[in-house]
């Protein structure tokens, strides 16, 4: 383990940090508390009355379902992408990287956008699905394909690194002891990436519960149905109900909030262990 | 178990990395293979591994012919240039990796690969260490766990990867004798990459230098710097002055040329020559093989500066008209020659060779 300097201590230093601070709280913590305020201007029982509500319930259910689905499906899938560009050369790699970043630099709008051209009354299959009575856009399969879209180089993108340093050494040296291809992955390749894996999943499920654009165009707004909790917080506040909309806006906070703790959490505690070693 | 390796080639894109190389490796033997960076002695060893599966030619190992069977079903032992240790598993579990991965039936029960484990780990030194993990070790530890490792199944063929390379000489030095007689007491066979020659010289039996793809001389430490083939071989394994010269119809040198061209100076025999007839010759030889005779003589080479080079004393030796310098090593036992004073040359033990390049002339 290599060993830093100590950290110096300086007016310097102490000047940024306030200005650190004073940025945090101004664009971190006084939006969140305000959130907080707003939510409980009618009490407690105000916060529990918004969340009871039907339409709540069913936008908290339908967000836990494209959870569910799309945060496995997304880890599979970047784990075998991020293994494939880093462990392999083929032609096209610089291509497939790009392509795996998209969803990162494409607008959620566009995002949502292009199943609608695909899938939508209109879209280049939308006469077949039709035919076939196969709802895509304004129902959960638009959704989740969608949301799917959106958070897939999470994964991907945060095991890549971790994988590159290591190279093909271990997974070559795992071979030659003779090991074949599953037991290396699970054996080698899984357990030195772990820790980045459990990041990248909690990154990308953070993502999923939050994401608002590309599942706003193809969700139609249809309260009770296709409404995911962002989408909903969207309709109760335009609907003037503030109470609603922040209440529920305060539970996606939190969760959030839960994810990120977790992660640095888990980055801590990581750390001591090693620190251990 | 011997390695026999026929008319093997591999291609990186249209660049080739190994042409037609053809090499016998007997059983028992310690082989190493040298070359500058990018000679292709990495990926030689790595085809034999099975690691570089795009490769044409034969192979086979022992009887077998393991042309086309995946490395995990060579059992060959290879150790890694930065020896690719599981950074999460212990030093026993890395050590144990090799026999826990083998199909239920073949697998030995848990406490025969305990047993073996710690035996292994024993006979590298580094029983102690067990419960510790890769990060916590130093580099001939490392070192050591990644030998005990590769032998954990026991292979019959040992490859190393540059294993000395990230060591610090004093280390290096102790560990690469213990690896030498390691290969002894195993019966191994080890086929060993470095760019190091004096590492391959001192731990070989016989050495292969590789140049751009190519064999250019397979043979033992001792016939390759008597009897070097090319005038590469002899640079690459040591330091070297050149001469050009000009031989007679017999073969004999004659004169030496360029800057030189006049100096009093000993020739070897005909014999050595490459072959009879006249034409330019190049001379290569360690700087401590040069004789230098004090005289007078018309065109003698001038001693333009000396220090103490461990046992030696190292002279800066001048072309008549001053243009070319060479350095000599010169045992200090010897009498010092006068500063600014004229010598000959003694180049009896040189190395001849045809047609050199235009620039090989360098010290």
């Amino acid at each position: 383990m290599s060993v830093s300097p100590p950290l110096r201590r300086s007016p310097m230093a102490l000047g940024l940090t306030l200005l650190a601070w004073l940025a945090a709280v101004l664009f971190l913590l006084l939006p969140l508390a305000s959130l907080g305020t707003e939510a409980l201007r009618k009490g407690l029982g105000g916060v529990l009355r918004a969340l009871a509500d039907d339409d709540a319930l069913a936008a908290i259910r339908l967000s836990a379902l494209v959870v569910a689905v799309c945060v496995p499906v997304n880890t599979v899938c970047g784990l075998f992408a991020a293994y494939a560009l880093t462990k392999y050369d083929f032609p096209f790699r610089g291509l497939l990287l790009v392509l795996i970043e998209l969803p990162l630099s494409v607008s959620p709008v566009v995002a949502g956008l292009v199943w609608v051209l695909l899938f939508g009354a209109h879209g280049w299959f939308g006469p077949w699905l039709a035919a076939h009575n196969i709802a895509v856009v304004f129902a959960l399969p638009g959704i989740l394909l969608a949301t799917l879209f959106v958070t897939f180089p999470f994964v991907a993108r945060t095991v890549m690194p971790v994988m590159e340093s290591q190279g093909r050494a271990p997974e070559e040296a795992a071979t030659m002891l003779g090991a074949g291809f599953g037991s290396v992955f699970l054996r080698v390749t899984l357990p030195e990436i772990r820790w980045a894996l459990l990041s990248g999943v909690l990154l990308c499920a953070a993502r999923a519960l939050g994401e608002f654009g590309a599942v706003s165009v193809v969700s139609g707004h249809i309260p009770g149905q296709t409404e995911t909790v962002p989408l909903h917080i969207e309709t109760l506040y335009n609907g003037y109900d503030t109470v609603g909309a922040f209440s529920l806006a305060a539970v996606l906070a939190l969760c959030s909030g839960a994810m990120v703790a977790s992660r640095t959490l888990m980055d801590w505690l990581r750390g001591r262990r090693s620190v251990a070693r | 178990m011997g390695v026999d390796l026929r008319n093997i080639s591999c291609l990186f894109g249209r660049t080739p990395a190994v042409r037609d190389i053809s090499l016998r490796v007997s059983n028992g033997e310690f082989l190493a293979l040298v070359g500058p960076s990018g000679a292709g002695k990495t990926t030689l060893l790595r085809i034999i591994a099975g690691l570089e599966p795009n490769y044409t030619g034969q192979l086979s190992i022992g009887a077998r012919d393991v042309t086309r069977v995946p490395a995990r079903e060579r059992n060959i032992g290879f150790v890694f240039q930065n020896y690719a240790l599981f950074r999460h598993m212990t030093v026993a579990e890395n050590v144990a990796f090799g026999l826990r991965v083998r199909p239920r039936k073949r697998r030995p029960a848990r406490a025969a690969i305990a047993a073996r484990v710690s035996e292994l780990l024993e006979l590298v030194q580094v029983g102690p260490l067990a419960q510790r993990y890769p990060t916590q070790l130093s580099g001939g530890q490392r070192q050591r766990v990644a030998l005990a490792r590769a032998l954990a199944t026991e292979p019959e063929l040992l490859l190393l990867d540059e294993p000395f390379g990230a060591l610090d000489p004093l280390v290096r030095k102790e560990i690469r004798t213990w690896l030498r007689r390691l290969h002894e007491r195993l019966g191994l066979t080890s086929i060993l990459v470095t760019h190091d020659q004096s590492e391959a010289l001192e731990v070989a039996d016989r050495i292969a230098v590789l140049r751009d793809g190519s064999l250019e001389q397979v043979d033992t430490p001792d016939a390759l710097e008597d009897r070097p083939s090319s005038l590469f071989v002899h640079q690459f394994l040591g330091e070297t002055v050149g001469f050009d010269a000009s031989a007679g119809t017999d073969g004999a040198i004659l004169s030496l040329n360029g800057p030189w061209n006049g100096t009093p100076a000993r020739f070897p025999e005909p014999a050595t020559a490459p072959g009879p007839g006249p034409g330019r010759r190049h001379l290569s030889l360690r700087p401590w093989e040069i004789g230098l005779e004090p005289t007078d003589a018309q065109g003698a080479a001038r001693v333009t500066g000396m220090g103490r080079a461990g046992p030696f004393l190292r002279y800066a030796v001048r072309a008549p008209d001053g243009s070319h310098a060479v350095e000599v090593l010169r045992p200090s036992s010897l009498p010092p020659l006068p500063e600014d004073g004229g010598c000959a040359l003694d180049l009896r033990l040189a190395r001849v060779f045809a047609q050199p390049g235009a620039d090989d002339t360098g010290a």
